[in-house]
């Protein structure tokens, strides 16, 4: 094999990495900010990791193809720099962890030397072009889809409009409608097909995972191969042109469609596409090149080779060799040691894949079986045992991770060893994503798991939401189904359950799924409170503003409901002391709501309240008032105070306003709603009523007017009203007083009527 | 509080009721329903709507007036006929209420596109005249967990029941599947009463508006029935059905199907 | 034994499964109605098999399909 890269890096990106490394500089010596730098580090691929201090660099491994003498360097960047374990992503990447900040530049420079860059591993992106992992070598293809990936690749990495998108943009190249590349889930998929002797595609776009997953629609029922430029440029820049950058929770590629609706999301592709047609694209475009996917065929006659391992390839005289990584993880040296072994069987490319494994292609049959003892030296379990487990990275290094997601997929493995059957189902695939953002791509697994947080008798559990049958396929995919949460803990007992049971419908995997999700208990062990992997209470806290992930809104909403819910029992209850105990399970809920946002989970009813009055009042997005508000709860539950049923009202303000803050948090954490006014005391001869001068307005008119006005004041505050004489102060007061607000005083003013009127409700 | 001096008169009506005021026309004007089907049921519901400032109208549609339609759907004029029924309710609805935004989609509502309409609604009124459609819009609305009214009527019957998906019961925890095709007349074949599709109609905007507002108790698993020629109204208590296919416990319905199309088999059927 | 059927109390002498109500009752269509018994919505195969007792309430429910 060529020393030779696989990709051909444009020079933008060589330019690139040079100005990072002053970039760094900059940052250590204190002359930008965090934020400033984070806006060069992440399109360069490089990530925070949960610990101060270390980062992790995401290689681009354009295709799943990457060379042995590739593999060499990266595994002893990982030795140098980073913590020696590499690992492959579901979108056929390779991760170096850990690595020191001013070392990031050095790790960027080296790997520039072969070949190989981690320019758009993250950000606001292209991100990897990936292809189906056996492209060139699958019996099953339409024919080799890695050169057309690469060549897309290096056509966009050109220009640097693609590394300053609204929101990451993925490709994908699937050989044929089984779509393991996962075309049929991205923004923009090719499906390789033949029409009248030549190779072309079918195209789709705007699919996605995640928190809001769609499936991708159709563009094109066939292009020629050669257009694969105009298209991608084309989806590049109706994206670019129409990507919501104002919420980076909905500008994705798919909500540009949920939002215009498909119709005219296809009529703005086909105008875009028509005018670069006209115009011509810009830069170079790359060769559709042999990448060296297949091998020269030799006489050796057709051996049957299907095992556990390896697979036939559609020459019939040269198989492929899979290596299973736990989880995607491999050690620096067992990746030196694969790309010799690799290198001593084979004259193809090293295949990273989806399921976070390698491959080794065109191997001899008459050598699977030495090539199979070979790689067992590295690893008993080149084969793997039971099902394949995806998982996403998970709380224990993403700052967005609600559960240490890796921490299950092991307590899984665990279980499954114990279980006879498990080697049954070695074709299975389990994925596994720590929150909702789906990096596991739980969505499109025949059994998924989605991590969540749950409020189970005031304590928070770590829990799993559980979908299945989802698959991708052309024009046929399907989303996994949610079929119901279940705690953590009871996950690796489930998964056997299902597995073992013979009946393999959804309906029984829900009925399975039902049983576990019970939380209606009184009680549950200690040990369900605790995420696998964790000695601590299962906990949000730490979570800074601006990382909070999706799964966090959910506890608070669940908080605020049940404060809402609270209220309608309390106002349905009549005796005390219930009634006035269920306002303050209201008033404690409400206020506990939104103190994740600002990191805090206390345990205590007054550290909550003293955390709600540090973070929310006196901030000022809650009235002074509100403390008083709490005191009083307080008091009452100290027994000080004899009842709350006198402070019904102001509760229920109180969490409408938390309410009107939740809603009103935008994509970074902030509350966009306005903050509360001071308030003065409400008594009427000293401070100065709001005004609303309606003379000469008739009724009913002047009622409605009256009415808005009083509903702008809060609750216990007076409104002056001026009215004419006759009807209008006549008919206004009373019916303030038939809708059960206060009349305080009707007085006659020269020639008109003033009406005071404090709002009760 | 941000209504201008027109819609503070407009709504004026609305505003003075102690349960409603500025506060709730606000929330009625953010509110955003979808009608499928501009005919019978969906001409009353979408003028009503529109006049108590419902802020957006979604109008599913894909047929163009016919002077049929004229007894009943009373959202078209004669000289409408022949015009798209989208265009023509969206016409009225503008000339009754300018605030209203009309969203018109001259189409019929199929399983690959309802999805993606519904999602972007806050209520659906089920204003169609088939039971295919009528179970694909109840399995939309439960999927995108949207609520749903859904209605129907024949000669001098009419029947309805608010859903909201995941908590009350849904149309296929009452009905399994559609009826076989030909099974079950339809109001071209069987006729119906014209002012029924008002009177049911204009409830299904009523429970819209209820759910807006937050007021009163909804047709949540309650069957409604009202028989036109002796006035009973009659509510039939249901419950969420665990045997129901989408939304019970061991659901088999995963996604959206277009189920085989009504054939209308009487002769000499000018439909 | 007394049964409410659409919400109106009759008396019947003899037993009857539901299958037989829906014949005496002539209930149009008996293949359409979708059945409420005692607040369940029961499964057509079960029509034959459930014995109708004193003091149960059934609701027959018609499909209608207008509405455009």
């Amino acid at each position: 094999m060529t020393n030779e890269p696989i990709l051909n890096i444009p020079i933008t990106v060589t330019e690139d990495v040079s100005k990072f490394r002053s970039e760094v500089q900059k940052f250590l010596d204190g002359d930008t900010t965090p934020i400033a730098f984070r806006a060069y580090r992440v399109p360069m691929g490089i990530y925070e990791q949960r610990e101060e201090g270390k980062y992790m660099v995401r290689i681009r491994i354009g295709a799943g193809l990457v060379k042995p003498y590739q593999l060499q360097r990266i595994s002893q960047l990982s030795k140098k720099y980073g913590n020696g374990i590499l690992h492959v992503t579901t979108r056929q990447d390779i991760q170096i962890h850990e690595v020191a900040i001013e070392n990031t530049a050095d790790v960027l420079e080296s790997l520039l030397e072969v070949g190989l860059s981690a320019r758009g591993g993250g950000g606001n992106t292209v991100r990897n072009v990936s292809a189906c992992p056996r492209a060139g070598v699958c019996p099953n293809e339409k024919f080799d889809v890695s050169p057309h990936a690469v060549a897309v690749a290096e056509y966009l990495l050109q220009a640097r409009s693609s590394f300053r998108l609204p929101r990451k943009f993925k490709i994908a190249f699937s050989g044929c409608s089984n779509d393991c590349a996962l075309a049929s889930v991205t923004d923009l998929g090719f499906f390789a097909h033949i029409k009248d002797g030549q190779k072309g595609f079918a195209v789709y776009a705007a699919g996605g995972l995640g928190s809001n997953p769609a499936i991708a629609i159709k563009l094109e029922d066939f292009i020629v191969e050669e257009k694969i430029f105009e298209m991608a440029e084309t989806l590049k820049q109706v994206f670019d042109a129409h990507g919501d950058r104002s919420n980076k929770h909905k500008a994705r590629l798919r909500y540009v469609v949920a939002r215009l609706g498909k119709e005219k999301f296809i009529q703005i592709y086909k105008d875009i596409r028509a005018q670069i047609s006209k115009d011509g694209l810009k830069g170079d475009i790359p060769q559709i090149r042999d990448m060296g996917t297949a091998s020269p065929s030799t006489d050796t006659p057709t051996t049957d080779t299907e095992t556990l391992n390896i697979t036939g390839e559609k020459d019939g005289e040269h198989v492929t060799v899979k290596l299973r990584l736990h989880l995607g993880d491999i050690t620096a040296d067992n990746l030196a040691e694969v790309a010799q072994i690799a290198e001593k069987y084979s004259t193809s490319p090293v295949r990273t894949t989806q399921n976070q494994d390698i491959l080794i292609t065109t191997v001899l049959n008459k050598d699977a079986d030495k090539i199979t003892a070979d790689l067992k030296t590295l690893t008993d379990d080149v084969i793997g045992r039971g099902p394949k487990l995806v998982a996403c990275t998970g709380a224990a290094t993403c700052k967005l991770g609600l559960c240490l997601s890796r921490s299950l997929a092991d307590a899984i493995s665990e279980k499954l060893a114990e279980t006879a059957t498990a080697d049954d189902h070695r074709s299975t695939t389990i994925r596994i994503s720590g929150c909702p953002n789906s990096c596991g791509q739980h969505n499109i697994a025949p059994i998924g798991f989605q991590g969540r947080a749950k409020r189970v008798n005031g304590k928070l559990m770590p829990c799993y939401d559980v979908l299945v049958g989802g698959k991708t396929e052309e024009a046929n995919a399907t989303l996994a189904k949610n079929v119901g949460t279940v705690p953590a803990k009871k996950i690796p007992k489930l998964i056997v359950s299902i597995l073992t049971d013979e009946n393999r419908s959804q309906s029984r995997i829900t009925e399975l799924v039902k049983r576990c999700g019970d939380f209606t208990l009184d009680e549950y062990p200690e040990d369900f409170y605790k995420d696998f992997g964790s000695d601590e209470p299962f906990s949000l806290a730490g979570r800074g503003p601006g990382e909070c992930g999706a799964g966090v809104t959910d506890v608070i909403k669940f908080d605020i409901q049940q404060a809402k819910d609270l209220l309608k029992k309390a106002a349905a209850a009549s005796k005390e002391p219930e009634k006035s105990d269920t306002l303050y399970n209201a008033i404690l809920s409400a206020s506990r709501a939104l103190l994740i946002v600002f990191g805090a989970q206390p345990k205590k009813d007054r550290q909550v309240f003293d955390l709600f009055k540090e973070h929310l009042i006196i901030p000022g997005w809650l009235t002074a008032k509100t403390a008083d508000l709490l005191e009083d709860a307080l008091d009452w539950r100290l027994g000080d105070k004899e009842t709350l049923t006198d402070l019904f009202p102001q509760i229920e303000n109180t969490v409408s306003r938390i309410e009107e803050l939740f809603l009103s948090l935008d994509a970074n954490l902030k509350f966009r709603a306005k903050p509360a006014e001071e308030k003065q005391a409400t008594d009427v001869a000293e401070t100065k009523p709001t005004t609303s001068d309606l003379r000469g307005v008739q009724c009913p008119l002047n009622f409605v007017k009256a009415k808005i006005a009083l509903e702008m004041i809060d609750i216990g505050q007076t409104l002056e009203v001026l009215l004419d004489a006759g009807e209008p102060a006549r008919n206004v007061p009373a019916s303030f007083a038939d809708q059960g607000q206060e009349v305080i005083k009707v007085e006659q003013v020269q020639d008109h009527y003033a009406v005071y009127v404090k709002r009760i409700k | 509080m941000s209504l201008n001096d027109q819609q503070i008169e407009r709504y004026s009506r609305h505003i003075i009721l102690e349960e409603v005021g500025g506060a709730g026309q606000e929330k009625l004007l953010n509110s955003k329903v979808l009608i499928v089907g501009a005919g019978g049921l969906g001409a009353p519901a979408a003028l009503y709507l529109a006049a108590a400032g419902v802020g957006t109208i979604g109008l599913i549609d894909a047929d163009n007036v016919d002077l049929t339609n004229l007894q009943r759907q009373v959202i078209h004029h004669t000289a409408d006929v022949g015009t798209p029924k989208v265009q023509s309710a969206q016409n009225k609805i503008q000339q009754i209420n300018p605030d209203v935004k009309v969203n018109t989609y001259k189409a019929w509502a199929k399983a690959d596109n309802i999805a993606e309409i519904v999602r972007q609604y806050d209520f659906v009124i089920d204003g169609t005249d088939n039971f295919p459609a009528k179970f694909l819009v109840n399995d939309a609305c439960v999927f995108e967990k949207v609520p749903l009214s859904h209605a129907g009527i024949l000669r001098f019957d009419g029947q309805l029941i608010t859903i909201l998906p995941g908590e009350s019961a849904c149309y296929r925890c009452i009905f399994n599947s559609p009826p076989p095709a030909n099974a079950v007349p339809s109001c071209s074949q069987a006729g119906v009463l014209g002012v029924l599709a008002g009177v049911v109609g204009s409830l299904q905007a009523t429970e819209a508006i209820k759910h807006f507002l937050g007021l009163g108790d909804l047709l949540t698993n309650t069957l409604l029935t009202y028989n036109a020629l002796n006035m009973q109204f009659r509510k039939v208590s249901l419950n969420k059905n665990p045997n129901c296919p989408i939304c019970g416990d061991s659901p088999t319905i995963t996604e959206l199907i277009d189920e085989e199309q009504q054939v209308c088999n009487i002769k000499d059927c000018k439909c | 034994m007394k049964l409410t059927i659409n919400g109106e109390e009759k008396q019947f002498e003899n037993q009857m499964t539901v299958s037989q109500l829906l014949t005496v009752e002539q209930v149009k269509m008996p293949d359409m109605v979708s059945v409420e018994y005692n607040g369940q919505i029961l499964k057509r195969p079960d029509f034959d098999t459930t014995n109708l007792k004193d003091d149960d309430k059934i609701e027959f429910l018609y499909f209608m399909g207008g509405g455009r």
